[in-house]
């Protein structure tokens, strides 16, 4: 359904992704680990042109497209097609949560507004957040926050979401009300790509865990595969230092 | 020491003619600097070529010359230089027929589209990056994204120090005499002159000058205490 192949960007003279492929299938839920610096977040935010890649090809359902000469129209149908959930959430601050959430369908997407408001009331019910409808961001917490972000994402009916670290900016006792909402959507089908640190989550939710590190896809395989059966040297050096020892069997 | 009450009085009314000039001075600069101010500021944020250092140079002018320079420049300086050249070049523009006014608009909107453009830029720099990225994520164009996203957020951010701009630009109308206007300082400083009340024409002038500002200074605080309980920023 979706898939990148040959990913290479730079920023100024630092290489960051140096040829990356990826497939993705209907259904999936990827979570792509990794430390810092090794381009997870750059390769999510390829996907929907929020950085432009020096090179690569990206097709979303049977259109290819070059991710370095893409045209207005590649790029706008493919973030109609998609959505991102901010690790900073990126909620519009000047607009109220529901109409943060039906931004994305009344404008871009031409929704009559009846049937917008609809849609979002039903999202920010998914997100247990109903009854904030007409609070600014600034009144949310953050752990709120997000769960909008997440909202304003599943409102579009996108057909993959991209998550870029989701809960890395949430208080601890706030990231599992998030991490619960991104669980309930992986059982309902939806498609993600999730880049994160949380590793039980991505043992219980992943059905595909990449791992990368200095800008290229070090190995990938199910959760069970790589946190318990990893192949490569890096892998198992990352893995050492996440995992407690007692997680971790050759 | 005792003051001329009469001229006082009769003056005022006179002086009061002057307003709506002020008025019309500073609505119009305000209009243009506003506008393209932002255009400027949204280009020098999103960009460093060659048109960005362009601005960046106009701006530098603009804020290290003395107003009255560059009044000299535009008002007496450039006609000069002009006429002449016209002449040789066939051009049957009279450059000595621009009226007043019209320098006026231009000198000010000149010296304030600077102005404008900086706390158009300081404004949008306190915008997360994010807040766009966002937009375009969900599917918004950049120019739906930055009406209406962005700029309501900048205008929000801008409103103390456009409040300092308008009362400034209020004030520098009253350099427009100098390009021949009969704006409040005009009438308040000739009608001085003319009877050599100088002390009562200037209390003149202040009055008005502060009754004006003082209401400018009254919308902006209504506005700032209504957005508060909108959008709490």
């Amino acid at each position: 359904m979706l898939k990148l192949e040959n990913v290479h960007k730079a920023f100024g003279k630092n290489q960051i992704l140096k040829g990356v492929d990826i497939e993705v299938n209907k259904g999936d839920v990827i979570v792509i680990l990794g430390p810092s610096g090794s381009g997870k977040t750059t390769l999510l935010r390829s996907i929907n042109f929020l950085e432009k890649a020096d090179k690569g090809k990206l097709t979303l359902d049977n259109k290819t497209m070059d991710m370095h000469h893409s045209s207005r129209k590649d790029i706008s149908y493919v973030r109609k097609n998609t959505a991102f959930v901010f690790q900073n959430y990126c909620l519009f601050n000047n607009k109220t949560v529901l109409q943060n959430v039906t931004e994305g369908l009344i404008v871009a997407r031409k929704v009559p507004k009846k049937e917008a408001v609809d849609i979002a009331i039903s999202a920010l019910k998914k997100v247990g957040l109903e009854d904030k409808l007409d609070l600014y961001p600034a009144q949310l917490s953050g752990g709120m926050q997000q769960r909008v972000g997440i909202a304003r994402a599943v409102a579009v009916n996108p057909k993959v979401i991209l998550f870029d670290e989701p809960t890395s900016a949430l208080d601890p006792e706030l990231v599992g009300e998030v991490l619960s909402i991104i669980k309930k959507l992986a059982k309902e089908g939806t498609t993600m790509i999730v880049v994160t640190h949380e590793m039980s989550f991505a043992e219980d939710v992943a059905n595909k865990v990449i791992f990368m590190s200095d800008g290229v896809v070090v190995e990938q395989g199910s959760p069970k595969d790589i946190f318990y059966k990893p192949k490569e040297e890096r892998t198992r050096q990352f893995l050492k230092r996440i995992l407690p020892e007692s997680d971790y069997v050759i | 020491m005792s003051l001329n009450t009469e001229f006082i009085y009769n003056t005022f009314f006179l002086v009061l003619k002057g307003v709506p000039v002020t008025f019309k001075i500073v609505g119009v600069v305000l209009l243009i600097s506003l506008l393209f101010g932002f255009l400027f500021a949204v280009i020098r944020t999103n960009s460093n070529g060659i048109i960005s250092k362009i601005l960046g140079v106009y701006v530098s002018f603009a804020r290290g010359t003395p107003v009255m320079v560059q009044i000299y420049l535009i008002y007496t300086a450039l006609p000069t230089v002009l006429a002449p050249y016209f002449k040789e070049k066939g051009i049957g523009f009279d450059v000595y027929s621009i009226k007043g006014m019209t320098y006026a608009y231009f000198i000010f909107s000149f010296g304030m589209i600077p102005v404008m453009s900086e706390m158009f830029r300081g404004a949008l720099g306190a915008i997360d990056k994010g807040q766009l990225e966002a937009a375009k994520a969900i599917g918004l164009s950049v120019l739906q994204g930055y009406r209406r996203i962005i700029l309501p957020q900048a205008i929000v951010n801008s409103l103390p120090v456009l409040c300092t701009n308008i009362t400034g630009l209020v004030k520098l109308s009253s350099l427009a005499f100098a390009v021949s206007v009969f704006e409040i300082m005009g009438i308040a400083k000739t009608e001085g002159a003319k009877f050599t009340c100088y002390v009562e024409a200037y209390l003149i002038i202040a009055v008005l000058y502060v009754a004006i500002n003082l209401g400018i200074e009254v919308i902006f605080k209504v506005i700032e205490k209504r957005i508060r309980l909108y959008h709490p920023l």
